[in-house]
Parts: C-alpha cells; sequence; structure tokens
C-alpha cells in the first residue's frame, strides 16, 4: 500500500516534469521564432535603407549630368530641387546602415557635398546670378564621383543579392575595409569640392573678429573681469578650455545661484555663462525683463542693443538682442541673456556671436527706397512695417529691408536685399505661449 | 547650405519686437498689428462697417467700425476686440493666451518647443544624467554640431539614431523619460550655448573602449566627458 502510493506519486511528478519540459521546448521554440521575425524586420529595414541609397545615388549621378546641359535656370532650379530632395533621402538611409559613423562618415560628407553644392547653387540662381565656370567644373566632378559611386554601390549590391552577409546586424565594418568599398572609402577617395558653400569644414570655424586685436590677459585679469560682470559670492578656477578660442573656465555663486564661465584668454571677454540649477518661481514680468537685460547689457559695454526674440522656460527668461549700427540692426552680432524671473539676476549669457561677428561695419548705401522694397513682396502679403537690417546668409552678409507683413494666416518676416531687391529669407512669426517662434 | 539647420538659427536669431509686442495680448486695440487685425478688419468690411482694404493696422477708422459693430451686437462698445467681440465677428484670436501677470508661480512647464528638442532631451537624459547641466548642455551640442557638419547626417534624429553612434539608442535607454535639467539642456543648446566649442565627439576615458576615439583631438573636459573634434 504504501509503496504503490508512493509509486502513483513519482509517477505524477514524472508527469508534471514532463508537462513542464514540452511547454519549455515550446516556448523556447516560440521565443526563437519571435527573434528571428525581428531578426528579419530589421534586415528588411537594412535592405529598404540600402536600395534606397542606390537608387537615390544614381539618381543624382543622372540629375547633375542633365544639370551640365540644362537650357536654362528655370529647369536648373527644377533639378537642383530633386537633387537636394534625393541627397537628403541618401544620407539619412546611409546612416541607418549598420556600418558605424566612422565609417560611413567620408561617404556621407560626399552627399552632403553634393546637397550643399546643389542649394547654393539654387540660391545663386534665385538672386540672378549666372552659373561660373568653377560651377560647371564642380557640377562635372560631382556627377563623376556621383557616377563612380553608383557602380560601386552596384557591385555591392549584387553581393548582397547573391547572399552575402554584406551587413549584419552584430559587427560594424572598419573604415577602408576595401570588401565594402564604396561605402567605406577614406575621405581622400572624394574630391576636394572648391565652391562657396558654408558647410566646407571650416564653416563652423569662424575667427573671433572682435577679439583680434585684443591683448592676452592672465586668470587673475580674466577673474576680475568677470567678478565685474555679475556680482560674485564664490568663485573657483577650473582650468583652461578650448571652445574654439581659448578660455579661463570657472565656476562661480552669483546672486545666489551657481554658473559655470568661460573667459576668453584675448581679451577676458565672457564667452558664456551657464546656470547650474532651474528656476521655476516668477515674480517679474517678461516686459520688466527684457528692459532690465537691454540696461545691464549696456552698461556692460555691448553698445546698442535691439531686442529680437525671447522664450521662457519655467522662471528663466532668454532674451535675444543683436547690435544696432546706425539704426541698422545686425543680426550677426547677437547676444543671448537669461534672467532669472524670479529676482531679475543674469544667470546666463552666450556672446560667441558677437565676439565672432562684432566689428564697425562699412555699411553701404541701400540701392532700393524703402518703398520700392515693399513692392517687392508678394502681393498676396500686406506690409505693416520696415527697417534695414544685415542678416547673416552662406558665411556672407546682406544688408536687407525686414518687412514685417501679415496676411489672415499669419505674420511673416521677408528679407529683401536693399542692393537687388533679392528676397534673401522669407519667415513665418508663430506665437505660442512661451515666446516667439520664426520658421 | 544645410537650409534645415540654417533656418533653425535664424528662427532664434530673428523675430520682430512687434510680433514680441502682441504677445501676451489677447486684446486688439489702437496700436495693435498683424494678422489677427487683418481678420477683424476682413469681416468689419464684409459687413460694411469698414471700408478700403485690411492693412493690418488698427487705427481709428478700426476702432470707430468696432464700436459700431459692439453696439449692434449688444456688446460693451469699447472699440476693443477682446474675446466676446471676436467671438461675436466669429474669428479666433492666434495671439498668445498667456497673461504676464506678475507674482505667480510658474507651472512647472516642461514644454517642448518641437520635436528636435524632444528627441534631445531624450539622449542627452540617457547620456548624461549624472553630470553637471554643463557637462548636459555640451553633449547636445554635440549632436547640433554634428548636425551642421558635412561628415554626419543633416537631421537631429539622423544622428541621433546614425547606426552605432550613441549607445544608448542600441541599449533602449533612449526611451527613458527625461527630467526637466535635461529638457532646459537641450533648449539652451538649441538656443546657441555650446560649450564645447564646436565639438563632434565626447567620450568617457575611463570606459571608451575604441581605440580610435582617442586619436581624436581633445578641447576641453566636463564631468566624465572629453569632447573632441
Amino acid at each position: 500500500m504504501e509503496s504503490l502510493r508512493k509509486r502513483n506519486w513519482l509517477g505524477a511528478v514524472c508527469a508534471m516534469l514532463a508537462v513542464l519540459l514540452l511547454s519549455l521546448a515550446v516556448f523556447n521554440f516560440a521565443q526563437s521564432e519571435q527573434l528571428e521575425q525581428a531578426q528579419t524586420r530589421i534586415n528588411a529595414v537594412y535592405q529598404k535603407a540600402f536600395y534606397e541609397t542606390c537608387e537615390l545615388t544614381e539618381a543624382i549621378s543622372a540629375n547633375y549630368r542633365k544639370l551640365l546641359v540644362a537650357g536654362d535656370h528655370a529647369q536648373m532650379q527644377v533639378l537642383l530641387g530633386d537633387i537636394s530632395r534625393e541627397t537628403q533621402g541618401a544620407s539619412g538611409n546611409l546612416a541607418l546602415l549598420p556600418l558605424g559613423e566612422e565609417t560611413v562618415s567620408a561617404t556621407i560628407k560626399f552627399i552632403n557635398q553634393a546637397e550643399d553644392f546643389a542649394e547654393t547653387l539654387s540660391q545663386k540662381l534665385a538672386a540672378g546670378e549666372e552659373v561660373s565656370d568653377n560651377d560647371y567644373q564642380t557640377m562635372v566632378t560631382l556627377s563623376d564621383s556621383a557616377a563612380r559611386f553608383t557602380l560601386g554601390l552596384e557591385e555591392l549590391l549584387n553581393r548582397y543579392e547573391r547572399g552575402e552577409a554584406v551587413f549584419s546586424a552584430d559587427d560594424f565594418a572598419e573604415t577602408g575595409d576595401e570588401s565594402l568599398y564604396p561605402l567605406t572609402g577614406e575621405a581622400a577617395e572624394y574630391p576636394v569640392l572648391l565652391y562657396d558653400g558654408p558647410f566646407s569644414d571650416g564653416a563652423t570655424v569662424g575667427d573671433f573678429e572682435f577679439l583680434s586685436a585684443m591683448e592676452e590677459v592672465t586668470r587673475e585679469q580674466a577673474e576680475a573681469k568677470l567678478r565685474a560682470f555679475v556680482p560674485v559670492e564664490e568663485l573657483t578656477y577650473l582650468g583652461e578650455s578650448h571652445p574654439e578660442v581659448d578660455c579661463y573656465d570657472f565656476r562661480i555663486v552669483s546672486n545666489g545661484y551657481s554658473m559655470s564661465a568661460s573667459v576668453t584668454k584675448m581679451g577676458g571677454e565672457l564667452l558664456y555663462l551657464l546656470p547650474d540649477s532651474q528656476e521655476t518661481q516668477v515674480n517679474m514680468t517678461e516686459a520688466e525683463l527684457c528692459d532690465r537685460a537691454r540696461a545691464f547689457l549696456i552698461s556692460r559695454g555691448y553698445g546698442a542693443m535691439e531686442m529680437s526674440y525671447y522664450s521662457r522656460y519655467g522662471g528663466i527668461l532668454t532674451i535675444n538682442y543683436a547690435a544696432v549700427q546706425d539704426g541698422v540692426i545686425l543680426y550677426p552680432d547677437l547676444v543671448k541673456i537669461q534672467m532669472s524671473m524670479k529676482d531679475g539676476s543674469v544667470i546666463g549669457l552666450d556672446a560667441k556671436s558677437y565676439l565672432k561677428n562684432h566689428t564697425q561695419r562699412t555699411l553701404a548705401q541701400p540701392v532700393l527706397t524703402e518703398e520700392e522694397a515693399l513692392g517687392r513682396i508678394s502681393p498676396k502679403l500686406t506690409a505693416i512695417s520696415s527697417r534695414l537690417c544685415v542678416i547673416p546668409q552662406n558665411r556672407a552678409e546682406y544688408l536687407c529691408y525686414e518687412i514685417s507683413a501679415a496676411n489672415a494666416d499669419g505674420d511673416f518676416l521677408v528679407y529683401v536685399d536693399a542692393r537687388n531687391g533679392v528676397e534673401r529669407e522669407l519667415m513665418q512669426v508663430i506665437s505660442k505661449s512661451n515666446g516667439t517662434l520664426v520658421m | 547650405m544645410k537650409k534645415r539647420i540654417f533656418s533653425i538659427l535664424m528662427a532664434l536669431l530673428i523675430a520682430v519686437a512687434w510680433a514680441v509686442d502682441a504677445r501676451g495680448a489677447t486684446v486688439l486695440e489702437v496700436g495693435s498689428r498683424g494678422s489677427d487685425v487683418i481678420k477683424v478688419q476682413n469681416r468689419l468690411i464684409q459687413w460694411d462697417y469698414l471700408s478700403g482694404t485690411a492693412d493690418g493696422r488698427y487705427g481709428e477708422a478700426t476702432r470707430n467700425a468696432v464700436i459700431r459693430f459692439q453696439r449692434n451686437n449688444g456688446l460693451t462698445a469699447d472699440g476693443r476686440v477682446g474675446p466676446a467681440t471676436a467671438a461675436a465677428m466669429g474669428v479666433t484670436l492666434s495671439g498668445s493666451s498667456s497673461s504676464s501677470s506678475a507674482s505667480t508661480t510658474a507651472s512647472s512647464s516642461t514644454s517642448y518647443v518641437s520635436s528636435d528638442h524632444r528627441l534631445l532631451a531624450k539622449l542627452v537624459y540617457a547620456e548624461a544624467r549624472g553630470e553637471s547641466y554643463k557637462g548636459q548642455v555640451a553633449v547636445a551640442a554635440v549632436v547640433l554640431n554634428r548636425v551642421s557638419s558635412s561628415s554626419f547626417p543633416n537631421t537631429v534624429s539622423g544622428v541621433i539614431y546614425q547606426s552605432g553612434a550613441f549607445s544608448c539608442v542600441s541599449n533602449g535607454s533612449i526611451n527613458n523619460t527625461p527630467d526637466s535639467s535635461c529638457i532646459r539642456a537641450a533648449l539652451d543648446a538649441l538656443n546657441g550655448w555650446d560649450p564645447t566649442g564646436g565639438c563632434l565627439y565626447y567620450y568617457n576615458a575611463k570606459t571608451a573602449q575604441d581605440k580610435w576615439i582617442f586619436s581624436r583631438t581633445v578641447q576641453t573636459v566636463i564631468g566624465n566627458h572629453s569632447f573632441a573634434i
């Protein structure tokens, strides 16, 4: 009796174990099936990215060839528009391929150059300028390179279609891996293009015009300048850094706010202030703070300034001020200042644009009268006011009439070149509860 | 030129005083200007309260027309277009409805200005939540520097989701909800603050395993991150 019961019990355990094992096996199988499905789906994304890259580079190559023989500017504009769209798609898809950022950077660079050139040329044509011999030369180079690039991609595609594991989810190719040419080609494989495009690598490395004639200061002098700029309760010297320009870095406490500060070695100018902590209290109005910020900047020697924009985040108001010369707004010479809405303390500043660009301009007399400029805007818009300003575009500066205009759909800003009447920029002004956005 | 980035920059650079003046004013009165005034004038012209064309400027003629409209419709005839008058005209005023009165404690506004801002804040939270505020702005600035560099994709999402670029994308930590400091850091970077001075890379010198990254020139070190070009 006893042993029979035991055997029954053993049998039950065995049966339960068997059921458990079986269900585990089924579960496992289902799991691996799911994994496989996920892998298939990821591979499909890679495939799509790859096929689309091939398709788009073929189109870029073809359109650059057409561009060389296009009959008039209107036709060229159509082609350039297509090229911009295709290059954007190609670089997005390239970045998706599992090749690693440094591997494809040379390729993306080439695609971006093709895009930059197309957009620069398009703007040139829109401004009524002619296509220069250099432009044609660049077009030839670009179309040749794009053609070579396309051939290489086709070869890679063939291998991929024959079942070779060209891309797999888990390993990244090395830069210069020849088996994946042209995707992993070194930068040197592609031509160095000479054109006025703004995104040649030097574009973000402009000189600090404002500091160019200044003397180098010591750490102590920099500290003294910082103390003269904002009230300082505590100060710690952190060392030197080189954010584009040599700087002394400090941590300070000013009006109870802890902040980071960088002061340039040349001239001892404040490059930026960043508040460490969040402010949520609001005791002051935006208008009060804007006036206060302007007075502050003028008292610190920035000269005449005009507010151009502000936005609010919690209890921090960020206000942009542009320099003014002879009544003309200099948009490249910008200082951004952050104010605490709790007590009006200055808690942030970014003077990079100002330090880079601010200089006494030789402002040409406008060729167009204000009346003529107003006549250039779309008849669908009603002009409300206008003023002269300098705007940055393609690394150059243009004297423009900034025309505030509106229709029932919204408010706009139109920038009409004061020299030749070209519409340089068109923006829509969007009011949001935390600031005014311009698109 | 990478037009999108340029317009972001211009957006942050440029706006005009009148647009800012109009902000906070849900009431149109003499001196108001812009698209809301055009909408009101269009209605007044349509109903013969006003002659001529809509010029977007709220002057005496517009005021008198508004007063006549208000009298005819049983509204307080004050010559100003507030919510009641606007509703009676069937016009929606687009001007911001935020009151600019003082002595209020701000709501914990964690609003995003754009989808770029949202994604950037998530990246900052995943990559730099233990860092100082400056270190967080710096990480966001690196992403934006990549967007404007010709060697990287041209959009914030393109840069962040570039294969192998950020470990938080492969391990999924980018999907966490950012805190308010990271949201603000992303915004300050979008507004132009860049403590790295144009850097395109950063790495944690203690934990980085990729030898290649050490070949880049370090411009500045903030907290655990070395920032390089």
